[in-house]
């Protein structure tokens, strides 16, 4: 789901960094907030960690196997705000250090995987642990990566109708919601349940270890 | 005629975490300045918490840690000069030297704690301590590029640079080759420095220090040799698994 | 002229944002041989680090356009010049940059940056190094192929140690940097 520079416009680009500014700004005051001078050294681990968890493979049939994505894991266990900064610098990491490239797309790559995703997994496991502990952090994952990748699917979709030549030829992006609403729902829909189950065997043995608030019965 | 104060001091410290795991109990235990304390004990029964108690990191659930004659609480621990002052004096090398790097270069690593001194006086203790721990090559390297061992002998040409009145070593021969650990030993020999290092590793107790602590399992001082008048029996070192029977 | 990192990282941002805001292919291609010839010796090592991640993505966005320009019947050739042109003139702007600027250097006047920088890198060693051996010790009790159930507990068992890891190390790292007094600067 990581967009590479190039297909999306600055109509779009411009607009998701003048939203994702102030949200970078409110969670880096929220974990300084928690922490206080110890932010510096504990993002930077996390930042490692949620590079690392992003690499993750993803067991599919067939032999073959996919890569996490992480966020939702991260949000489980540290909260939305930490998951949405460390998954911001890992975007940084691989557009500046990894050359992986992206850093139009980073504000768009952020708000999709890390915000929307970090608080979709964080507030539905709250909605549902209630109900089932298990169920809550299969479900929290399962929809936070569909909610990431209808958001992308939206978002890429869109670039035809917003950024089109004087001939109606696209400049980014070439095709609609027909083709990318489908083209990207359907495999996540398959990724969703991979890693829903890949953090569910986390986050079973991690409750163990009491530094899961939420699993401990402590607010987070 | 007044009694010396000890530089460090323990009264009854005990230290649990907030999960409920206990990591020190009733622990007293004062230093005084030029001691060489070796700190035994086998793995889990509190040798790196009582390390950084004295380094002033974590406060004593119950007890008190006194550093020259002063309380260390989360008071002082706010009080930015005494802080720096205690930074300066009191240097702890982690076991795993990872940890402690985080400057772009070897040589800014080993000036970090140096950055009071003026740019000759800087640059003469920098290329003095990389010449002595065999890192003059690496000055201008990342620190994360150095293998175990060169971490580990940066970490401690850091914390020498400082020229530290306490030394708290982490179990420091772990990652040393054994020319740096013989460099170490003579090096701990010669100075007038207090130093406190835990280790596991009975053969070269002797040349650590002339006092021996040992913490059992159950995260209690069970021998010092300042209270006792010599090095502990074969019997206590088995009992508590630092000896084979 | 030999530019500042600083100043390179800043003109490297400026121009990737200058490219998006270009439409005109034949610019684009101009721009693509520019950068090609001004990157120096090392141009074809650099052009296939470009290109490798976007090809790809790039094959399979030029298909869809060829397909539905064969559907429609519209042309579709500006189009396709004009997206492949500027995903690779991209590409090749931020390889050059991680060729040619040090990051270190260029965040000289944010020492906090660059400490976190520092930190960042050191430790996503030590994970990949964890993930490795993990991986290592599975294959190398892999007699027969594991089941989707068993490489799912290897992923996992991955996963917590690296959750492990990452709350023991952060705890370390603060300690650390606390220790030589580099969190009351």
């Amino acid at each position: 789901m990581h967009i590479p520079d190039g297909l999306i416009s600055p109509q779009t680009y411009l607009p998701a960094l003048a939203v994702a500014v102030p949200l970078w700004w409110w969670a880096a005051r929220a974990f300084t907030r928690q922490v206080g001078d110890e932010a510096l050294p504990r993002l930077a681990v996390f930042t490692a960690l949620a590079f690392v968890l992003s690499s993750l493979m993803l067991p599919l049939p067939g032999g073959t196997s996919g890569h996490a994505i992480g966020v939702g894991l991260l949000a489980l266990v540290f909260g939305p705000w930490v998951a949405f900064l460390a998954y911001t610098l890992v975007l940084v990491l691989q557009a500046l250090v990894m050359g992986a490239g992206g850093i139009t797309a980073l504000p768009v790559n952020a708000l999709a995987m890390g915000f929307i995703g970090a608080w979709t997994a964080y507030l539905v496991f709250h909605l549902l642990r209630h109900v089932q502990a298990d169920f809550a952090v299969l479900a929290a994952v399962f929809v936070s990566i569909l909610f990431s990748a209808l958001l992308v699917a939206l978002v890429l979709g869109l670039q035809p109708l917003i950024a089109q030549g004087p001939d109606g030829s696209p400049r980014f992006f070439p095709f609609g919601w027909s083709v990318t609403l489908p083209a990207i729902l359907l495999p996540h829909l398959f990724i969703g349940l991979a890693e829903a189950a890949l953090t569910l065997l986390i986050w079973r043995h991690a409750r163990r270890r009491c530094w899961i608030p939420a699993a401990c019965g402590r607010e987070a | 005629m007044t009694e010396p104060v000890p530089l460090l001091e323990l009264e009854q410290v005990a230290v649990a975490y907030p999960n409920g795991r206990r990591a020190l109990e009733g622990i007293d235990l004062a230093i005084d300045p030029g001691e060489r304390v070796v700190l035994l004990g086998t793995n889990g029964c509190g040798k790196s918490t009582l390390l950084r108690v004295l380094d002033g990191l974590i406060v004593p659930t119950r007890g008190e840690f006194l550093f020259a004659g002063r309380r260390v609480d989360q008071h002082t621990l706010q009080d930015r000069t005494w802080q720096r002052d205690f930074r300066q004096r009191v240097v702890l090398m982690f076991q795993h030297p990872e940890s402690m790097l985080f400057n772009p270069t070897v040589r800014d690593e080993i000036g970090f704690g140096l950055r009071h001194l003026s740019e000759p006086e800087r640059a003469d203790r920098i290329r003095h301590w990389a010449d002595r721990l065999r890192l003059r090559d690496f000055l201008d390297a990342p620190p994360f590029e150095l293998s175990g061992g060169e971490k580990q002998r940066l970490c401690l040409a850091c914390l020498l640079a400082v020229e530290p009145e306490v030394l708290l070593l982490d179990e420091p021969t772990a990652n040393l080759d054994p020319r740096t650990v013989g460099w170490l030993l003579e090096w701990l020999r010669g100075r007038p420095i207090t130093s406190v290092v835990a280790t596991h590793q009975m053969a070269l107790v002797p040349q650590l220090g002339e006092r021996i602590v040992i913490l059992s399992d159950d995260h209690r001082v069970v021998f010092d040799s300042r209270a006792s008048g010599g090095p502990p029996d074969h019997e206590l070192l088995v009992t508590h698994g630092l000896a084979h029977g | 002229m030999l530019l500042s990192h600083p100043l390179r990282f800043a003109l490297y941002l400026t121009a990737v944002i200058a490219v998006t805001l270009i439409h005109d292919p034949r610019v684009l291609l101009l721009a693509l041989a520019g950068l090609v010839l001004l990157s120096g010796s090392g141009r074809y090592a650099l052009l296939l680090r470009a290109g490798r991640p976007v090809l790809w993505i790039l094959l399979l966005i030029s298909s869809g356009i060829l397909f539905m320009g064969w559907l429609t019947g519209q042309p579709v050739l500006g189009a396709l010049l004009l997206i492949n042109l500027r995903v690779l003139v991209l590409a090749l702007l931020t390889a050059w940059m991680v060729r040619d600027v040090d990051l270190d250097l260029a965040l000289v006047r944010w020492p906090k940056v660059r400490r976190w920088l520092v930190i960042v890198r050191g430790q996503v060693q030590l994970f990949r190094r964890l993930a490795q051996d993990y991986r290592c010790a599975q294959k190398s009790r892999t007699v027969v192929a594991p089941t989707l159930h068993q490489r799912y507990l290897g992923s996992a068992a991955i996963g917590l140690a690296a959750l492990d890891k990452g709350v023991h190390n952060a705890e370390m790292v603060t300690q650390a940097m606390r220790s030589r007094g580099a969190l009351h600067d």
